[in-house]
């Protein structure tokens, strides 16, 4: 029955008159998941991989109790009745057994896939059975990166091969030369075709790639995927063979960014692991200097190297090095500074307790000291441990230049970072609490220039301080070289406009700006960072108690820095506790002075020189007589 | 090795500790009341009063020699679980009633120096706060701490002593027996009380590398507190003679005052404030420090970190109590009575019974052979 004529009418007013939404397709929401707790012992494990984890344990064992089953039945069967009918039984039903067996197999590939983990998966002798494996690894034919190659490989027998590997991190070049090539041209090998001799014959005779190594389970073989590799699989074969075929983009060598140096070396690291390692070995021809690769992260099988030399560096410490690393239990990290908070000592203090570098020859001469260093791929900069304080107050030229005038640029280095951490803290404490401290005519010229300022100190500190951090942050954040320019115009006109319009004191804007310089002065930036944080702490102090507030956290401060550790050695070592120093500690000696190593890190070999290093000068020189 | 015995610490720390606890006393009043009784001989006290308590540290040391373990079982060998009870809990007390007696009076003289408008009970909060943070961090840190500051507030006192040389009246040291040589021994031994800090090496011995390391640590601290001890109230004396120096109720503040080098550089005594301050912070938390750790040591404890907020509060609370602080000034001079007790009685008592112990053994030893 149509509608009256009213009632469309009063449809019609109603829509006119009331809001009717458009009509669009509902928007997607993401729904949250309730969040459960996935850590059993400490390790990491996805949630869903648990669950899965636990229900294909169900699966097994309810096959096995079947199995079992089906094993004391036959043979039951077969004792008591006629054979031929049982056979055929017992064949049915093992049939039926073994298409169980195929789709539990088939439940657990893709169960796996949830978390990427296939770490006690072997490669099987049936090169389609790896096919569907890897497919189902890499979850093929959807994802486009990896690619699976079938070829076959000899006349006498035929062999089916795959060669895998992931498109954009090899160099189709070497696939092609050192991998397809020699294989699809191989010929009759027919009495090689057996187990391990075949794997063995075909690296040692058809593979002319620099590294070939044979490997048997699915989670090496995605490591050498995942890391640029090729891998090839044999139908009868229950181990693989993974070629070193890595071929990807990369930034090339640059000059360091953060550690620039005027007369020291100009090299710096890049995102690539080896070519970090290699860096170095270009600066320490040691051949003890030893390379261990520890895979971190579940998901991320990052590489992470660890180096030192073997006849230097204390084997305990090199020992808890790798085991802080081996224990890493997460899904992925790619950067260095986030490494550095797995392993450290104290991860909630803002002290930095490694020495973070980007320049390798700071790598070479640290790991000739004794020390440890680890990269991490994709990270361009490497960690050095253990180190003390004072190392990270030393820049990469201190010894590329003159002793004494590095010396003095040293002292000025920790004079700036007293100033960074003390000076708006002192001013603060003085100019509101102990103002009979400051000479009379600075105390009248301060005065005069805070009359016509409406806020307390402590404000003008405050709101100079912020906006100093904010034109930092903001000229970091400004892409190119718009970031200095912007941050320096920035700053003038920011603190010449605040005088003017006497929201802070001039005095206020000189201990600022010589504050922030300060900071600048401390060569390892998140040192810097920490002073940085410190001195809020300090103004804060002083705002509480003046001078009293300031030698409080001073001594605390000096307290904490005293109770920290890294990697087992104190921080303010060789100051607190007092040790043998290497002539390097807040001056420096002459090189040639320095004759021992740093008697904390308790290296195996502690002479670094003989105490007669310049032997030229007691040699008699071919020369003529200068008197002559 | 445990939490509280975290590491070996050397003669530096051990040096440290002792000055930090010990010297402390020089800057308040209590070099005024000297003055007062002895007169410009005083330094022969002072001499004295630094003698004694090294004596008396190598008598624990031999007491310490032929049993191995911390004080609380030298002494249950020695004397008994409820002697060594008594004995340590004594000396927890000594220690405890010692920082907070600092406490108080270096709170009342930051009133009077730096912040006259601030209620003591703050000020008594804050530095209880810091020695307790101190305190907290640990043996290494509190130790580390004193001998990384010492050289520099050290050099900031001779520094004093120095740019008063104008003032110097040397006169005023005479006549040189003062009120008496007698009346200065007596001084000295009946003041020894005060370096009771000096057995906190004994006490903390494990946490040492060895006997030798605290002997000298002994020798070392008190030769240098009694050194600048010493230098400083000849000092005093010869600026303000006896008369006026016995009314100066700060002593090292008053002599700051007087530093005037030129219209730049006038008034360091507010600068000064962060040395003395310094001085005082570390003498609380090293006294709050060996007050606890008997206290561990007598309940068991695998580490004082629990009972440090617990000891700062009650050493807070302690400071609080006196209603002024002429009355701090009586309890000080009272509380040196307890500090003899812990100089010279426990350790004779000690010493003699491990005397008499190892010379039974011996004589036991040569009769059955």
């Amino acid at each position: 029955m149509g509608k009256s004529m009213i009632s469309n009418l009063i449809t019609g007013i109603k829509d006119v008159l009331v809001y009717q939404p458009p009509d669009q397709p509902t928007p997607f929401v993401l729904n949250e998941t309730a969040t459960e707790k996935a850590e059993i012992d400490g390790e990491f494990f996805p949630p869903a991989a648990v669950a899965e984890g636990i229900r294909e344990l169900e699966f097994m064992i309810n096959y096995a109790k079947k199995l079992d089953a089906f094993m004391k039945k036959s043979s039951k069967d077969l004792r008591s009745k006629e054979k031929h009918e049982i056979v055929k039984k017992i064949k049915a039903e093992f049939e039926m057994i073994q298409t169980e067996w195929k789709e539990i197999k088939k439940y657990t590939q893709k169960n796996h896939s949830i978390d990427g983990m296939y770490n006690n998966t072997v490669i099987s002798a049936d090169i389609s059975e790896n096919q569907s494996m890897l497919e189902s690894i890499y979850q093929l034919p959807v994802n486009k990166d990896v690619v699976i190659r079938s070829i076959t490989i000899s006349d006498q027998p035929k062999i089916k091969a795959l060669v895998v590997f992931m498109d954009g991190l090899i160099d189709k070049k070497i696939i092609n030369m050192t991998l397809l090539e020699p294989l699809m041209f191989m010929k009759n090998i027919q009495e090689h075709v057996q187990g391990e001799d075949f794997i063995s014959f075909v690296m040692e005779e058809c593979l002319p790639s620099g590294q070939a190594s044979r490997i048997g389970s699915f989670k090496e073989v995605q490591q050498a995927i995942n890391t640029g590799d090729a891998v090839v699989f044999f139908d009868g074969s229950g181990e693989a063979v993974a070629v070193e075929t890595k071929g990807y983009e990369h930034r090339s060598i640059g000059n360091p960014t953060t550690e620039q140096s005027v007369r020291g070396s100009q090299n710096a690291f890049t995102e690539v692991l080896r070519v970090n390692t290699a860096l170095i070995r270009t600066m320490l021809h040691a051949s003890d200097l030893v390379t261990e690769m520890i895979p971190i992260g579940a998901r991320g099988h990052s590489n992470c190297a660890v180096m030192y030399i073997k006849s230097i560096a204390n084997e305990e410490l090199v020992e808890e090095v790798k085991r802080r690393v081996n224990s890493i239990s997460t899904d992925i990290i790619t950067d260095s500074g986030v490494l550095e908070h797995f392993i450290e000592d104290f991860p909630k203090n803002p002290f930095p307790q490694t020495l973070s570098t980007e320049r390798p020859d700071r790598v070479a001469i640290h790991l000739s000291e004794g020390r440890v260093a680890i990269f991490i791929d994709g990270s361009p900069f490497g960690h050095i441990l253990p180190v003390s304080f004072f190392t990270l107050m030393h820049s990469s030229d201190d010894f590329s230049l003159n002793l004494y005038y590095t010396n003095m640029l040293r002292l000025v280095r920790w004079f700036g970072a007293l100033l960074s951490l003390l000076l708006p803290g002192l001013y603060l404490a003085i100019s509101t609490f102990h103002q009979e401290a400051i000479p009379t005519e600075l105390l009248l010229s301060i005065a005069a220039a805070r009359a016509q300022v409406p806020f307390p100190t402590i404000v003008e500190i405050l709101f100079m301080e912020f906006s100093f951090e904010l034109i930092r942050e903001g000229g970091l954040r400004i892409p190119g070289i718009l970031g200095s320019t912007i941050g320096i115009v920035g700053a003038l006109i920011l603190g010449q406009t605040a005088v003017t319009a006497k929201i802070v004191s001039p005095i206020m804007v000189i201990v600022i700006a010589l504050t922030g310089l300060a900071s600048y002065s401390i060569p390892d930036y998140r040192l810097a960072s920490a002073f940085r944080l410190s001195r809020f702490v300090f103004v804060l102090l002083a705002m509480s108690m003046g001078l009293i507030g300031v030698a409080c956290g001073f001594l605390v401060f000096i307290a904490m820095l005293c109770s920290l550790k890294s990697f087992g050695m104190p921080y303010l070592v060789p100051l607190a506790p007092r040790t043998v120093n290497g002539g390097d500690t807040i001056f420096r000696s002459s090189a040639y002075h320095q004759k021992r190593r740093s008697d904390a890190l308790n290296t195996k070999d502690e002479i670094r020189q003989k105490d007669t290093s310049r032997t030229w000068i007691t040699d008699s020189s071919k020369g003529g007589n200068d008197h002559e | 090795m445990n939490d509280l015995h975290p590491g070996k610490l050397g003669v530096a720390e051990g040096i440290a500790l002792v000055f930090g606890i010990v010297m402390p006393r020089v800057f308040l009043s209590t070099v005024s009341n000297l003055i007062q009784q002895d007169g410009p001989i005083l330094w022969l006290a002072m001499v004295i009063y630094t003698i004694i308590p090294l004596i008396v540290l190598y008598m624990m040391a031999y007491v310490h020699k032929g049993i191995t373990g911390d004080i609380f079982m030298v002494c249950q060998k020695l004397i008994g679980t409820i002697g060594a009870w008594v004995i340590l809990l004594s000396y927890s007390v000594m220690f405890l009633s010692n920082g907070a007696l600092i406490l108080r009076l270096y709170s009342e003289y930051t009133l009077l120096t730096a912040l006259p408008r601030v209620e003591f009970q703050l000020v008594i909060v804050w530095y209880a706060v810091s020695a307790g943070i101190v305190c907290y961090l640990g043996i290494e840190a509190l130790t580390r701490t004193s001998y990384i500051v010492m050289p520099f507030s050290i050099a900031a006192i001779g520094m004093i002593l120095l740019l008063l040389v104008p003032f110097y009246i040397t006169y005023n040291l005479t006549p040189w027996q003062g009120n008496g040589v007698m009346q200065a021994v007596q001084t000295g031994i009946k003041g020894a009380g005060y370096n009771v800090g000096v057995l906190a090496l004994i006490f903390l011995a494990p946490a040492f590398q060895n006997a030798r390391t605290i002997k000298k640590a002994a020798l070392y601290a008190l030769s240098y507190a009694g050194i600048l001890r010493v230098s400083f109230i000849l000092v005093y004396i010869m600026v303000f003679g006896t008369s006026v120096g016995a009314e100066k109720t700060m002593p090292l503040f008053e002599l700051a005052r007087l530093v005037y080098l030129n219209q730049y550089l006038q008034r360091i005594e507010a600068l000064f404030i962060v040395v003395w301050v310094i001085f005082g912070l570390l003498a609380v938390a090293g006294s709050l420090y060996v007050g606890l750790y008997l206290l561990s040591v007598l309940l068991k404890l695998p580490t004082l970190r629990p009972i440090v907020p617990l000891g700062a509060i009650l050493i807070a609370n302690l400071a609080m109590m006196p209603p002024d602080i002429g009355y701090v000034l009586e309890v000080d001079q009272k509380l040196i009575t307890l500090f003899d007790v812990g100089i010279y009685v426990f350790p004779a008592l000690l010493f003699i019974l491990a005397w008499w112990k190892k010379r039974r053994g011996k004589l036991c030893g040569s009769a059955s052979s």
